[in-house]
Order: C-alpha cells, then structure tokens, then sequence
C-alpha cells in the first residue's frame, strides 16, 4: 500500500496540493491510500488528451503569449493602401521559403501559424486554367487581427517573428485620423510594431497619378509621427510595372519618403518571377524582411553617457551635501 | 546525456511502415542478420499476414485502422537488448495528432521514453503545386473562383507540424539544436522514384522547407536521412511474383545510405538508427 492523490493533475508531493494551494497535501481529501494495482489500472483509464497550446491559425495580440516565454516576438507591421499587396507579400514570402529559398543568415526553425501561412499562399498557387487569384481583401474591421508567426535561427539564437497583416481600408482611416473609432487595430500594429513594411503600390500610382500620390503623402507623414528609431523599408510592390509610372509622379513620391522617412531603405519587388533565380521576385521579397531582421537585431548603442554640462537637471547640479 | 536505444517508429498511414516490418521480421526471424529476437513479439497479427501476402509474391495491404495495434519486437544486437516500438501500425493516430492538436498521454510516454524516432515518409506519393515564384507571370483571375482552389494542406506543412507537436509532447524546444531525439528520416519506396540521387537530395527536391527546418532545429549529427527499398520492385506482374515465390521475399528490398551506397541487408537501417 503506498499513499497517493487521486487526482491526477495534482502535483503533491512534488508540488502543491491543488485543493488547498499549500504544501499541507495530506489533509487534503483526495489523499489517500491506493492500492498499486488500482493505480496501474487508473493510470490505464486516464489516457488524457493534452491539447497542443497552438493551432496553426493566425495569431490575435492576446496569442502572443505563446511564444513570449521563450523570447520577446519581433513584431513587424505592414502598412499600405488597400490592393498595395500586403497580404500577398506575406503569401509570397511562405511561397519562397516553401520552394526552397531562404534567408541569408536567418534559418526557418518552425512556426506556430502553418496553417495560416498555407492558406496565404494558397492564392498564389496556379489554377488548373492557369490562372491565379490574389488574395480577397483583408477584413477591414476595427477587431481584425491576424498574425503569421516564423521561428528563425540566427546563428546560435532563435528569433520569433510575427508579421501583423491589415487592412488598407483601415490605414487610410487612420491615416486621416489616427482617432478614428474604426482604426482600432491599425492603432495597436502602429504602436506595438518593432519595425514597418510600407507599401507603395506600382499600379495604383500609374492609374491613380496624383490621387495616389496625395493619399501616399499622407499616409507616410502619419507614419513618419511617431516612428522614432524603430527600422521600416519602403516597398515598391508590383515594381514589374515601375517603369510606366510618370518620372515627375516617381520624383514626387521619392521626395516625400525621402522628407518624411529619410531613414527608410527603398526596394522594389514583383510577384511575378522573370527569371530563376529572380531579382524583384525571389530575391527582393526576402530581402525586405531580412532588411529589418538584420536591423532589429543589431545590437543597440547604449546613450549612458549624460551630457551634463550647462545642466538644469537638478539630479546633476547636485554635488552633495559637503558641497553646500 | 547518452541516448538509450528505444525506437519509435512513425509514419502517416500508407507510408511504408508494413512491408518494411513485415521485411524485418521476415530477415529476424530466418536468422541471417545481426539482429536477433529478443522474446517473440506478443501481438504480431497484422505483421504475419503482410509476411504471408510477401511469401505469396503479393503487395501488402494497407492496414486498417481497425488492426491499428501497438507493435513492440524485442530485439538484441550486439548483446544489447531494447525495444522496437510501432505504436501506430496503420498510422492514423500520428494524422490524429495534427488533425485535432493534440495527443494522449500514451503518446507523451512514447515521446519521451523513447530517444530514437524514424520518421517514414514516402517521396514517390508526394506532390508539388505550381505556384507564381516558379511559373512567372501569368493572369490573374477575374472571376474569383475558389472553387479550384485546393484547401488541401500541404506535405510540408503536415510534417513540420508532427516533428513540431512531438517534439512538444516531449518537452523539447527548439532554443537550442536538438541533440536528443535522435531523428532518422526513412525515404520508403526508393525504386518507385527511379533516381541515382542521394537520399538528402531528393528530401531537398520533394520538401525543401522541411528539410530546411531539420537542419535549423537538429544538430548536424543528431540526425540522417536515407532511401528504403522495402519490396525492391512492384509485385504487379506475374514474373514479379514469380521472383518471390522462387527467391523468397527476404532475399529483395535494400537501403540507400547517406553517401548512396547500396544495402542489401536491411535491418541495418535499425543499426544506423542506433549509430545517429
């Protein structure tokens, strides 16, 4: 005869007794004296399920707690009118590393959003007609948040990266007033996002000409407000097309990014491969995340050093008590 | 830590599992291995009649689920005795574990009692789709019609997603290169591909976003891949049949290695096993 619990998912007396939530297991009630061969039989009885904490779905903020154990997630945003090609990036980047491709110095060790990332890609598969579909628009509802978690390795650390995908409808909304009731999750990627993809859609500046430019000037000042040091690439999406933009429109914008987000680094990607292996399209892609990858993980320059000469800050014009 | 010599053999439904240990048990049993039989297995059931189907020149059959029994064959090698477990015969159990999310507790046991896992996955069943990184250009759509649109998941995504949720089961996380368990990729089937490339190649070429993430999450030499010609060919002609009848079924069937020298004897894929 040996002393045990009865309940299985009790720790005692290893652990605390679940009843009380103290180390007093043996005034508990379901401690008791079990006979060995009942507990074999118990133990066969109890084939629990245990349920896997994650299910390959996109991830909402309140997720995020999954993989925070283990690392903080580096969280990048994207951002970009409706129709820039946010959401097929994303596709595009599962696509290139489902082929084969990778990153330079960042290794895929897994993800906890698979189902999430094949469902993206799914759009960029061809067609028994031969055809693609790009991706339906993202819900543009304050509440919808989806992000695609990778687990990368780089040299001996492993990073977790979470894309934030949104709606453009709702960056436009907030771009005009970042109060905006229906703004909600474009606030939440914008202040909670390490780092920010910025679409500028090729097509759209040669269809839209100076319309799409007005909305792309306002859009990067609101982007520009609060950015502080946090890294953003601009992206020139469906560049396979870039030449048809009109110079003066091309200058325009280039000069806006440039006033507004002198900081960013500028590329241009395609979905569409020329070649194998592809500038615009293999390469590029990889590159925009590998951009920030690298510059989220530079190691920071620690300002310790206060300048303290002419100081008003009474912390440093005190010289001590001798002193007065 | 060392690595002890238990070895839990996994493989979604109709990858191979069958007629490999039918194969085994075949060669184990005769006695012309290095491996011998520890005790005689207590439930061979399902194994005995794929040695018959064997013995008559005929494929094995899919197991049921219905036959899905656990299959443990004691074995020595080497004066060392361990276990050879298969606790999934017909596979459905693995699919269940990244169809629903989530295992038992006789799963968790398995995972982490056991230090050696050979993973089988057959390369010939295996399909790729076309997509626009590979294709080019090509139009878009204007009548969206998902309705062709495969919602199937992929083979990638359903064996990441098992290392990822055993590896969980066993408490084992992926900060730093995974030691233990060892891993042995098993690629089954290996004449139906027709190929002279090396086991890592074709890994690389039918899934090379798994294959990737091995290399990230294990250490170099924690785990290896190699090619399993269980039958040798197909038994789908009279003179096929014929062969085994007259040669008897444990003189086919061979092991492609890692560097793609050719085994006859195959039971030294559970050598290799015990060697990662």
């Amino acid at each position: 005869m040996i002393k045990t619990c009865t309940n299985p998912d009790c720790p005692a007396p290893k652990g605390l007794c679940v009843e009380s939530i103290s180390p007093e297991y043996q005034q508990c009630q379901y401690w008791n004296e079990t006979d060995e061969e009942d507990l074999k039989k118990e133990v066969k009885n109890n084939a629990k399920v245990n349920v896997i904490p994650w299910s390959g779905l996109a991830l909402h903020p309140e997720g995020i707690k999954l993989l925070s154990h283990r690392s903080k997630p580096l969280i990048i945003g994207t951002i970009g009118a409706p129709n820039a090609g946010k959401t097929s990036y994303l596709g595009m980047i599962y696509t290139l590393l489902f082929n084969g491709k990778k990153f330079d110095n960042w290794n895929f060790a897994g993800s906890h959003t698979l189902i999430a990332w094949e469902n993206l890609a799914k759009y960029l598969k061809i067609k028994p007609n031969g055809k693609v579909d790009f991706p339906e628009p993202t819900p543009s509802n304050s509440d919808y948040y989806s992000l695609y978690h990778l687990a990368l390795r780089n040299k001996e650390t492993i990073y977790d990266i979470l894309y934030a995908d949104s709606s453009g409808e709702v960056f436009n909304l907030w771009a005009n007033d970042v109060n905006d009731i229906n703004a909600e999750n474009a606030r939440w990627i914008y202040s909670n996002s390490d780092a920010f993809i910025f679409f500028i859609d090729c097509v759209s500046v040669i269809e839209g000409r100076g319309r799409t430019k007005q909305a792309i000037v306002q859009l990067a000042s609101q982007i520009a407000s609060n950015l502080n040091d946090r890294p953003i690439v601009v992206v020139w999406s469906k560049a396979d097309r870039i030449d048809e933009i009109r110079p003066n429109i091309k200058a325009s914008i280039e000069q806006t990014i440039e006033q507004f987000l002198p900081q960013a680094y500028t590329i241009e990607i395609s979905n569409f491969s020329k070649n194998d292996p592809d500038v615009l399209c293999h390469k590029n892609n990889l590159a925009v995340s590998e951009y920030l990858f690298d510059k989220l993980c530079e190691p920071k320059k620690m300002e310790m050093i206060p300048e303290i000469e002419n100081t008003t800050d009474i912390f440093f014009k005190y010289r001590g008590t001798y002193g007065s | 830590m060392e690595a002890n010599n238990s070895t839990l053999i996994i493989g979604l439904p109709k990858s191979g599992k069958t007629t490999f240990l039918a194969q085994l048990y075949n060669r184990i049993i005769n006695k012309n291995c290095r491996i011998t039989l520890g005790k005689t297995p207590d439930n061979i059931k399902s194994i005995l009649s794929a040695c018959e189907r064997l013995a008559e020149g005929k494929p094995t059959e899919p197991t049921a689920a219905s036959e899905n029994v656990k299959l443990v064959i004691p074995v020595e090698l080497d004066n060392k005795s361990f276990d050879l477990i298969c606790p999934d015969y017909g596979g459905e159990q693995v699919s269940n574990v990244t169809e629903f999310m989530e295992y038992d507790n006789n799963w968790q046991k398995l995972t982490k009692e056991n230090d050696r896992w050979i993973l089988f996955i057959r390369p010939g069943e295996l399909y790729h789709h076309y997509d626009l990184s590979l294709k080019g250009y090509t139009d878009i759509d204007s009548k969206r019609d998902n309705s062709s649109l495969e919602n199937q998941l992929s083979h990638q995504y359903l064996f990441i997603e098992l290392l990822q949720s055993l590896l969980y089961a066993r408490d084992v996380g992926v900060k730093s290169k995974i030691n233990i368990p060892k891993l042995l990729i098993v690629l089954t089937c290996w004449d139906e591909l027709g190929t002279t490339k090396k086991p890592i190649e074709i890994l690389i070429e039918k899934l090379p976003m798994f294959s990737h993430f091995i290399d990230t999450v294990w250490k170099t030499n924690s785990y290896k891949i190699i090619g399993l010609s269980s039958q040798e060919f197909p038994l789908d002609t009279k003179e096929a049949q014929d062969k085994y009848l007259d040669d008897l079924p444990e003189s086919f069937g061979y092991l492609v290695d890692e560097n793609n020298t050719h085994e006859k004897d195959l039971t030294k894929l559970i050598e290799i096993a015990l060697n990662i």
